[in-house]
Parts: C-alpha cells; sequence; structure tokens
C-alpha cells in the first residue's frame, strides 16, 4: 500500500500523480497534501490517497482520471467480463 | 483521541464554513485531518483482507482518500454535518462485479470490523438515483471510517453522477439539477439495478443447475431409463434454457444501459466548452 498525493481538474479529471509515498510514511504524505492545497487553483482539486497502485486508484476513483464516455468504456469492458464468467460456467 | 474537544471540532468546522482553509485554522485542521491516518489505514487493509479471502478469485478493487479540504467546506456550507460528527473523512471503497459478491462483502465486513450504521441505497436508490452500500466503521482509535461497497454498475454511474456535477450543476450529486439529467440519470440507475439484479440471479441459476447436476449424474447415471433420470434430467434441460433465455436479457440491458450513457456525452461536453 502506497500514499498518492493526485492533483486532477474538478469537470476534467485528468489526474496527475504528485508525490507517493509508503504506507509507513503518513506523516510525509499529509505534509505534502497541506503544501499543494496552499498552492492549488481553485478549479483543481487535490487529494491523498491510501492505495495498493496509481493502476488500482485509476478504477477505484475514475472521475478523478477520465471523461464520462471513458467510464462508459470501462463499463462496458466489465460487464462483457462478467458475462463471459458466466457463461463459461 | 483528538487533542481538540468535541466544541473545539465544531468550532473549527465554523471557521471553516465561514472562511474555508485560512491561516486562523489551518493549522489546527490538519492536525485534526492527519489523526485520520490511521483509520483510513486500518479500514484499507481489512478490505484488503475481505478481498482476497471472502472474495478470492473475484475481480475486486480498494482504494482510499481522505476528504478533500473543499468537500469538507462544502459539506459544512449546506449544515449536512458538523465537523465533529463528519463520517466520512476517511473514505474507503470496495468495488465488485455483481450485487452477489456485494453481499458477501458486506457480511464479512460486519464479521470483521466494529460496524456502527449500514446504509444500503442498492433496491431503493437515493433521490437521485446513487446505489451502493454505505457501511460506517468505528475503527481502533475511536475515528469514524466510511466504506462504500458498489457493483461494477453502481460505481460507474456514481463516477459518472460526479462528472455531471462538476460539468452542470453541483445539485445533480443530491439529486438535484436540471429535470432533463435527473430523469436520465434515474432511468440509468434503474437500468443498472436491472442488470444487476439479472446478473445476481444468473449467478444463483448456475449454482443451482451445477447442485443438481452432480447428484443427478451420480445417482442415475447406470440407470438412464428410469422415469426418475428422465425427469431431474428435463429439470436440468430446463435451468440451462432459463440461463440462456436471462443471459440474453442482460445482454441488452447492458446495451440500453451503454446507450444512455453514450446520451449523455454531449451534454456534458457541450457544457465543458
Amino acid at each position: 500500500m502506497k500514499w498518492i498525493l493526485l492533483r486532477c481538474h474538478h469537470q476534467n479529471g485528468g489526474g496527475v500523480s504528485l508525490r507517493e509515498f509508503e504506507e509507513s510514511q503518513q506523516s510525509e504524505a499529509f505534509e505534502a497534501l497541506n503544501e499543494a492545497e496552499h498552492d492549488k487553483p481553485d478549479a483543481e482539486e487535490v487529494v491523498l490517497f491510501l492505495t495498493e497502485s496509481e493502476e488500482m486508484l485509476r478504477r477505484t476513483h475514475s472521475r478523478y482520471f477520465y471523461s464520462a464516455p471513458e467510464i462508459a468504456e470501462m463499463l462496458r469492458k466489465n460487464l462483457d467480463h462478467t458475462m463471459a464468467e458466466i457463461r463459461q460456467s | 483521541m483528538d487533542a481538540l474537544t468535541r466544541d473545539e471540532i465544531n468550532s473549527l468546522g465554523l471557521r471553516l464554513a465561514a472562511a474555508g482553509l485560512d491561516e486562523l485554522n489551518e493549522v489546527d485542521y490538519q492536525a485534526f485531518r492527519t489523526g485520520f491516518a490511521g483509520a483510513l489505514g486500518e479500514v484499507t487493509n481489512a478490505l484488503n483482507r475481505c478481498a482476497s479471502s471472502a472474495l478470492a478469485g473475484r475481480r475486486t478493487e480498494v482504494g482510499s482518500r481522505i476528504k478533500a479540504i473543499d468537500s469538507v467546506v462544502a459539506k459544512l456550507q449546506r449544515k449536512e454535518t458538523s465537523l465533529s460528527t463528519m463520517q466520512d473523512i476517511a473514505g474507503c471503497r470496495l468495488t465488485v462485479p455483481t450485487m452477489d459478491d456485494l453481499q458477501t462483502a458486506t457480511g464479512w465486513l460486519h464479521d470483521n470490523l466494529t460496524i456502527e450504521r449500514t446504509k444500503d441505497y442498492t433496491r431503493q436508490g437515493q433521490k437521485g438515483g446513487y446505489r451502493a452500500v454505505h457501511l460506517i466503521v468505528v475503527t481502533a482509535s475511536g475515528r469514524y471510517a466510511e466504506i462504500q461497497i458498489r457493483t461494477e454498475v453502481q460505481h460507474a454511474w456514481a463516477n459518472l453522477s460526479e462528472k455531471l456535477a462538476y460539468s452542470i450543476d453541483r445539485l445533480i450529486k443530491a439529486g438535484g439539477g436540471p429535470a432533463d439529467v435527473r430523469r436520465r440519470l434515474l432511468a440509468l440507475s434503474h437500468q443498472g439495478w436491472l442488470v444487476d439484479s439479472l446478473m445476481e440471479q444468473l449467478r444463483t441459476t448456475r449454482g443451482l443447475l451445477e447442485e443438481l447436476s452432480y447428484p443427478v449424474q451420480r445417482e442415475f447415471a447406470d440407470a438412464r431409463a428410469s422415469s426418475e433420470w428422465s425427469l431431474l434430467n428435463e429439470a436440468v434441460g430446463d435451468f440451462r434454457n432459463s440461463l440462456v433465455a436471462t443471459d440474453t436479457l442482460c445482454e441488452r440491458l447492458k446495451d440500453a444501459l451503454i446507450a444512455l450513457m453514450a446520451a449523455l456525452r454531449p451534454e456534458v461536453e457541450s457544457d465543458e466548452r
């Protein structure tokens, strides 16, 4: 598990990982969050996550990264996968 | 648990609501927020244990966050809660493929964590159409954390709804906003619920089929001409037909869901321009 400090645009997503810390480095992670909040423009959001990887974060918190059509496409793939699993049995 | 008393935390909340994160409240708020790091770690690790044990082999996703200051201030300004009783400063999320996975996860978490409150919005969604199970956990440090458990369909709907809220009208998050968007989101939510329900039914049917098939084959393999074997074999055939029919219906609903999502695209894009 690691802390990931992310910056993104409220509307457009486009999340960018600013810093990453090991789970044990929580003080450093929160300090980085405090600093990043100071500098951010109003239209942007800075969020601190605890997750396995950025790839996992892109799935659990998709809105910070993707547009609505991209989210729909991800769902289509997931549903196809689930249906294939059921059909295979 | 906190260096600040409950009254001091609520006073800090009032200052945040009035002025945002300014130099008068910054140090207090940062200290208060850092106190949730342990709660977030504890619950996230529990979700990972749940995923690797109760949901082993299933496609699960776990991620957690400390609530962004903008969201904390907005919530305080909407007067939904005071700062001392805000339960989602530490927010954890588990997504799973189907409703039966969601029920398995909910059961495991009840058995392994101290759950103060369960809010089930799966069958009856919230006003705006949001569906999920929310668990309010009391952690070892005495702090609250919120767990959101969602199926992949519910998760996509929630993400889409948030995108629209930021693009069109923040009130969409609370079931408000333009009537046309509200109507479409509710229709999407209902379609999603049908897809989830059918997938659950498919998986249950599959389980029953497996249960029935085994004794039929074992008990009557040597007596295939018997009427019992014929009747049971017919029942298995019916199950198979139901499975195919439900599968087809589920495919149609999935297409409808995707089509509705695609229909929302122009509104998002035109607003962003």
